[in-house]
């Protein structure tokens, strides 16, 4: 069922050149860094999420049907989100995945980032600041692709009155001299 | 290590980072409260920006102005824009503009004007090795973001 809703966004997405994409990327975050010193990464993660939202939303019965029948079934839903923008499927290797009642966290590791693809080898690129911003906040580059997992996957749940909310942060990233790409999920239940 | 090129001709979905060049917008003007002259401005400097490391991936091949407005508008935003020149001044008519897909409410400016800020520094970069490439300078006049059916914006000749 999740290869047809990869089909489907797939389908219906418009292209553009990787190569664009990956600097209005870098120049959404630059831009932001630039201008707000304060509480950029809650911008990043809304922007994300908002930006995944505004596409789920036009077409909720696809995402209804065909998004993973489980509620703690994240990697499915990094794997749609991964798959929709970047027109390839998702190579990652599970590290650890730590299931309790309440809680479920997991660790996936990714090589291949098309976001963090060459950063630094440019003059326009700002290693230097994302050290001094996003990573002294404990995130990395990619921050707006995983506001955009935690926004789709936020807004499934709710479509399925499911009583979750899952949190999506990077702890290894290639543009800040990271080997590969390492995020965590947190999947937590919430009281009803 | 992978470099840049590897990502030239690859094909991404515009879909969600065209919604979130939207809810930017949003944030510049809501939060951060930049007029819409402001606004436009850094949407053209993030386009020039974008311009200065994507020529150094993309040499494109062109025969005059005209031809290298179309060439862009495929290579890069894989789109068949109308492309007109009449006197000191370029027309672009786009109708799959990839940054103003959808009309949006509340909104005044245009995502498209990064797009022209882009073109307007890619001109610049190549007239230094063309000179009979003209310094363009553009404003964007209608977008399918405020409803209308096509994306217009035109660079006038400097």
């Amino acid at each position: 069922m999740q290869r047809i809703a990869i089909w489907v966004a797939r389908r219906f997405g418009v292209d553009i050149d990787g190569l664009f994409w990956d600097l209005l990327y870098r120049e959404l975050i630059r831009t932001e860094l630039e201008l707000n010193t304060d509480n950029f990464l809650e911008i990043f993660k809304r922007i994300g999420a908002e930006a995944s939202l505004g596409s789920a939303k036009r077409h909720p019965t696809i995402i209804k049907l065909f998004a993973p029948k489980s509620a703690t079934d994240v990697l499915g839903y990094i794997q749609i989100v991964w798959a929709t923008v970047f027109s390839e499927d998702l190579h990652s290797e599970e590290l650890i995945t730590e299931e309790s009642e309440e809680v479920t966290k997991t660790i996936l590791k990714v090589d291949h980032c098309p976001i963090c693809h060459g950063f630094g080898d440019d003059k326009e690129d700002f290693r230097e600041l994302l050290k001094e911003t996003i990573e002294k906040k404990g995130d990395g580059y990619a921050c707006i692709l995983l506001g955009m997992i935690e926004g789709l996957s936020n807004y499934i749940f709710e479509l399925r009155n499911e009583p979750y909310t899952v949190k999506v942060r990077e702890i290894e990233c290639i543009a800040l001299g990271g080997k590969q790409l390492v995020f965590e999920a947190i999947l937590r239940k919430l009281d009803t | 290590m992978s470099s840049r090129t590897d990502l030239l001709n690859k094909k991404f979905k515009v879909n969600q980072i065209r919604n979130a060049v939207y809810f930017y917008i949003n944030h510049l003007k809501g939060d951060l409260n930049k007029s819409k002259d402001e606004t436009i401005n850094l949407l053209k400097i993030m386009g020039h920006k974008i311009a200065l490391t994507y020529s150094n991936y993309w040499k494109p091949e062109y025969k005059d102005s005209l031809d290298l407005m179309r060439e862009i508008h495929r290579t890069v935003f894989k789109t068949a824009a109308r492309v007109r020149q009449n006197e000191d001044q370029i027309s672009i008519i786009s109708r799959g503009c990839p940054l103003c897909k959808y009309r949006r409410e509340n909104i005044d400016v245009a995502g498209h004007n990064i797009i022209i800020g882009f073109i307007e520094t890619f001109f610049e970069l190549l007239s230094k090795g063309d000179p009979n490439l003209p310094k363009i300078k553009g404003t964007s006049e209608t977008s399918r973001i405020f409803g209308e059916k096509k994306c217009h914006y035109n660079f006038k000749i400097e």
